[in-house]
């Protein structure tokens, strides 16, 4: 148990089982609290389905015209990536509430290992995310949704696996920013960038509709990765680049930012207690 | 607008309600300015919606015969109006948590005076997130054709949209009093009614089952009046339509407002 001690901290139980069993208290603590919420319902799941059912209204028509196919292959990996993705912006919120309420001072009173907090967000989102994406699947079987691409019966666990790295390469974005982040408005930039994201990704449009200059950019970019995978996996496109790109993504935002995230929070006391 | 409002408490004498709304005004104005992110909002979310809209579906919109640059600028300045309106919500929600209410309903105030000084910092952002929309929409190539007079109808429209809106915003943000469930609240009745207006894709893009909602709702009939005062097309009809929406709305909301504001002795918790 305490053969595994590495870096300081007074009280803090610091093996690597401990932070991880504190996580699940901490991911569990969050999901209760997320079930009573409105909001992160509202974020995660009406607010995407909506938007699923509007775009293929408002744009499936004109899709299907001019990239082929049925819209609904588009739009559903759009969405669900778009719920797991906004969803944790609010997360990032209650975060900051959490600081500005004095909840994660009382943590570092505690014998918490630091990093199960963000741990323990990060877990918590991965159900959130896993939750949201078996609820658009279900949305989109009922809607006339197959996957049915050359992956076979791997083709739905893979269909779930990409909004879940994805969701968890985001929430470590948020956490990163929201632990550094004065106030709860300061996350409205990041949600700007989200939906920024939202409509350049060729989840949204093919990737033919944007300026020349932008396609490899715009192909680039990690909801595009996950899109296409997705689209892959239901239409019988490519998967395995796409694939590739998802979990790069995924590593490298996950080390950076939940380097910075980490790192914010065992400031978080010092930068309040003025 | 308070003068006119329908007022039941005691009220002060009119000239001491303008006065009153006015220094109201000033302090949420004053809020406004000190909060960058909230001005910055105001300005990027046109930005945003046009640049995200604008890039991707300019070519199949050509493909349709459809200048997107001329058709999509009404819908993203009523959308930022309409986001505009809804942090109105979220701000007022703020002060019924805060107890700022409380502490209005302790001084001599008029009851409305509170809404309108509100209203008058929602004109501010309005016009600021308006001239963003227009702004970069010029930047793409929209341009108004039909004069500086229907220009300025185009702005006195859309900013009278938004305060009509925030009217009712206001009252939802009296009655719930929590910021986080307003903005929640206000996300999904947004996204159809921008959505499934004809304000990003002509009508004949959508199913026929809902071409008549989409073609006669509020934001279509806002759009098309917009856009219309913008490319010079015969105005009269939408605007005239879009001007009896607002006004029909206008008087609920405010109804539904001073109800608000005088429920339990006079105002929220």
């Amino acid at each position: 148990m305490t053969t595994a001690n590495t870096s300081a901290g007074p009280s803090a139980e610091r093996t690597r089982g401990s932070a991880l069993a504190q996580g699940g208290l901490q991911a569990g603590r969050l999901l209760r609290r997320w079930s009573r919420s409105p909001i992160v319902f509202v974020q995660a799941l009406v607010f995407p389905v909506f938007l699923l059912l509007v775009f293929r209204l408002v744009f499936g028509t004109t899709v299907a015209a001019s990239s082929g196919g049925d819209s609904l292959n588009r739009f559903l990996p759009l969405a669900t990536l778009v719920g797991t993705v906004f969803g944790g912006v609010g997360s990032g919120a209650s975060l900051i509430r959490e600081r500005e309420t004095g909840l994660l001072d009382r943590f570092r009173a505690m014998p918490v290992h630091r990093s199960s907090l963000l741990i323990g967000r990060l877990e918590a989102e991965l159900i959130r995310a896993l939750l949201t994406s078996v609820a658009f699947l279900a949305v989109g079987y009922a809607l006339g949704f197959r996957a049915d691409g050359d992956a076979g019966a791997a083709a739905l666990p893979l269909f779930l696996a990409v909004p879940l790295l994805l969701g968890a390469a985001f929430a470590a974005l948020v956490c990163a920013v929201a632990a550094h982040a004065r106030s709860v408005a300061s996350l409205s930039g990041l949600s700007m960038l989200f939906t920024l994201m939202l409509f350049f990704n060729t989840g949204f449009a093919p990737a033919d509709s944007y300026p020349g200059a932008l396609r490899p950019l715009v192909r680039a970019l990690p909801l595009s990765c996950g899109a296409d995978a997705m689209r892959g996996l239901a239409d019988g496109g490519a998967v395995r680049t796409p694939l590739l790109g998802v979990l790069a993504w995924t590593v490298a935002m996950v080390a950076v930012f939940g380097a910075i995230a980490v790192r914010g929070l065992s400031g978080s006391a010092r930068h309040d207690s003025t | 607008m308070t003068a006119t409002a329908p007022a039941t408490a005691t009220a002060p004498p009119a000239a001491s309600r303008l006065t009153q709304s006015w220094v109201l005004a000033l302090r949420a104005v004053t809020l406004l300015r000190r909060d960058t992110a909230e001005i910055s909002g105001a300005v990027l979310a046109p930005l945003v919606f046009f640049v995200g809209f604008y890039v991707p579906m300019r070519g199949v919109m050509a493909d349709r015969g459809v200048d997107y640059a001329q058709w999509l600028p009404p819908i993203v300045v009523l959308q930022s109006m309409l986001f505009v309106a809804m942090s109105s919500a979220d701000a007022i929600a703020a002060d019924v948590q805060q107890g700022m209410f409380r502490r209005f309903r302790t001084m001599p105030l008029a009851r409305l005076a509170p809404v309108a000084g509100r209203l008058g910092a929602d004109l501010c952002r309005a016009l600021l997130a308006c001239a963003a929309a227009v702004a970069i929409a010029t930047a793409f190539g929209f341009r108004f054709r039909a004069g500086a007079g229907a220009a300025a109808g185009f702005v006195v429209l859309a900013v009278a949209f938004a305060l009509c809106l925030a009217v009712g915003c206001i009252a939802l943000g009296l009655v719930v009093g929590n910021p986080e469930h307003t903005a929640s609240a206000m996300l999904v009745p947004q996204l159809l009614l921008t959505m499934l207006s004809t304000g990003f894709t002509p009508v004949s893009g959508f199913p026929g089952w809902i071409r008549p909602f989409v073609r006669n709702q509020p934001v279509s009939q806002a759009a098309d009046a917009l856009r219309a005062l913008a490319a010079g097309g015969p105005p009269a009809r939408p605007v005239l339509v879009t001007t009896a929406w607002l006004a029909g709305l206008l008087v609920v909301f405010t109804l539904l407002a001073g109800r608000a504001l005088g429920r339990s002795k006079g105002g929220p918790r």
